[in-house]
């Protein structure tokens, strides 16, 4: 792994924020994707999700640093933004990861008729784009309470492949059947913004060779109760990998017509333009520098006539008033002036 | 009515290989048909295939061991796959900017109805590999996938604000070594002056 230090880096290790500071400056600083949207669907879950502890408590009082996963543990928590999947406002996943693979997958379909004779090439027809990220990732431990956090995320990732369920009243029983796929909020970093998903795909796999967390019955508490300590458990016959790893596909279902020109834009100005309109880029984030000017929203008072308008009797109208024109006129236009950055 | 984007990847970045790219020539331009926005990447090529597959109708008769053969047309299947390299924080985001507009190349201009009108044809020119047809200027593609790649092995680069900040950057995720597999079919409509289908400049395909 390839780090890229500064000069003052020399003991990062030492300086590791805690994961709330972290949580509070990835919220603080980085402005790009916007506040999550919330998912509108009402079905009932047949498996409600397991709550999740804080990423904080599982966190070791003090971090075991001769050990390999303990490298991947902070590797991940210093390098890596966290994996976060949200569902009607609930968190099911949000971890910090160590990623092995990311593959991204943009599928146009095309079909094709054959054409006079003569003719070259067949005929193509566009159908759409279909977009799809294939993500593995190791989760490691470095505490028992980080292992059982593990085993947690994963319960509900599992989950997320299994659809949701509504129940039927078939007089006189209630019986339970299958309303479709669940979809999720997905963010990782500048790779996945707040997108909305399918998890096609979940594979769970231990690796052995990085070792368990052991049993150990005799740390007990003061009243004599076994506890876990960092290192050993209390659940004789439970197995605690320090080490997973997962493979997951998201399928994405985007919410805003993608193309250039389109019902968000100024027909005859934003016709080049992407057709989002939010002032931001995609499909991956690009931080503080400005979007190139194909993906600037639309700004009203620069691109467009608005000053001019009028009343119908022809009488100055507020800016406000403009504006409320402007939108009725170019009915789809959902942002104007300058969204997030 | 805004013009179409220009943008060429590698421009921040002095001190990696872009600038070998740009003594050597070694470009590769795409143009999306409906827009006219280009984009250019340092052709860092791993792998480059060319199929010319013709299309072949056979028909057997009675005690005949070879077949009847008719040719009904002729296709170009082409795939590539082009690395992109970045050597800094400014680097990385430009040159993300470069691949979020390849990828946007494979979607339609669209009406205010949100109706496709424009096909995402993409006009691909990579040296003589991709040359064109008589006038030279590239290959029009219909690109059916873009796989973009992650090798996180080569490692990666965040913000870059002094490590507690690495963390706190944590939105921003910049692999160093991103790979662009570029798989595709050509579009050919053109016959030459000749009657024979050859679709090509008149130089030899290739060049050399």
């Amino acid at each position: 792994m390839a780090l890229r230090p500064t000069p003052d880096q020399s003991s990062y290790i030492d300086d590791v924020p805690s994961l709330a500071e972290h949580q509070r400056l990835q919220e603080e600083i980085v402005a790009e994707g916007g506040n999550p949207i919330q998912d509108t669907a009402t079905m009932q879950f047949a498996n409600e999700v397991t709550p999740l502890q804080s990423p904080e408590d599982t966190m070791p009082s003090e971090l075991p640093y001769n050990h390999a996963a303990t490298t991947r543990f902070i590797v991940a928590h210093t390098l890596y933004p966290s994996l976060r999947l949200r569902s009607n406002d609930q968190d099911w996943f949000e971890c910090y990861i160590h990623p092995t693979s990311y593959q991204e997958s943009f599928k146009s379909r095309w079909s094709a008729e054959d054409s006079s004779d003569g003719y070259l090439n067949q005929q193509f027809s566009y159908g759409g784009t279909e977009r799809a990220v294939s993500l593995s990732f190791v989760l490691p431990a470095v505490s028992v309470k980080q292992a059982r956090f593990n085993l947690t995320q994963c319960s509900n990732m599992s989950d997320m492949v299994y659809g949701k369920y509504r129940n039927l009243r078939v007089e006189p029983d209630q019986i339970r059947v299958l309303a479709g796929e669940k979809t999720f909020r997905a963010d990782f970093g500048s790779l996945i913004r707040d997108e909305k998903v399918v998890v096609s795909k979940f594979s769970f796999s231990v690796d052995p060779d990085a070792g368990a967390f052991d049993y150990d019955g005799s740390v007990v508490d003061s009243e004599g109760t076994p506890i876990d300590s960092d290192v050993t458990h209390s659940t004789k016959g439970l197995l605690l990998p320090k080490q997973i790893s997962v493979d997951v596909e998201f399928i994405f279902i985007h919410d805003d017509a993608l193309g250039f020109g389109g019902s968000n834009r100024i027909p005859g100005i934003g016709d080049l333009k992407w057709a989002e309109n939010r002032n931001r880029d995609w499909p991956h984030g690009t931080g503080h520098i400005h979007v190139q000017d194909y993906m600037r929203a639309n700004n009203i008072t620069e691109d467009t006539d608005i000053e001019d308008i009028r009343g119908e009797d022809g009488e100055e109208l507020t800016q406000e008033q403009k504006n409320a024109v402007f939108r009725s006129r170019y009915e789809g236009l959902r942002t104007i002036g300058e969204g997030p950055e | 009515m805004s013009n179409p984007t220009h943008l060429i990847a590698g421009e921040h970045g002095d001190s990696s290989i872009t600038d070998w790219a740009e003594r050597q020539g070694y470009k590769v331009k795409f143009m999306h048909r409906p827009t006219g926005h280009i984009v250019e990447f340092p052709a860092v090529i791993s792998d480059f295939t060319d199929n010319h597959v013709p299309a072949m109708e056979s028909r057997y008769g009675g005690n005949q061991h070879d077949p009847m053969t008719t040719q009904t047309g002729t296709g170009r299947n082409i795939s590539f796959t082009l690395s992109i390299v970045n050597s800094s924080i400014e680097e990385a985001r430009y040159n993300t900017q470069c691949t979020n507009l390849l990828i946007q190349m494979l979607y339609p201009s669209l009406d205010t109805q949100n109706t496709f009108v424009g096909k995402p044809i993409i006009n691909i020119q990579l040296m003589n590999l991709l040359d064109g047809n008589e006038t030279g200027d590239g290959v029009d593609c219909i690109v059916e996938n873009i796989e973009y790649s992650v090798d996180f092995d080569e490692g990666i680069i965040n913000g870059n604000r002094g490590v507690p900040a690495l963390n706190a950057s944590g939105k921003e995720i910049y692999p160093t070594s991103v790979k662009i597999n570029i798989s595709g079919r050509t579009v050919l409509q053109t016959v030459g002056d000749n009657g024979e289908a050859n679709p090509f400049s008149t130089n030899n395909i290739y060049g050399g």
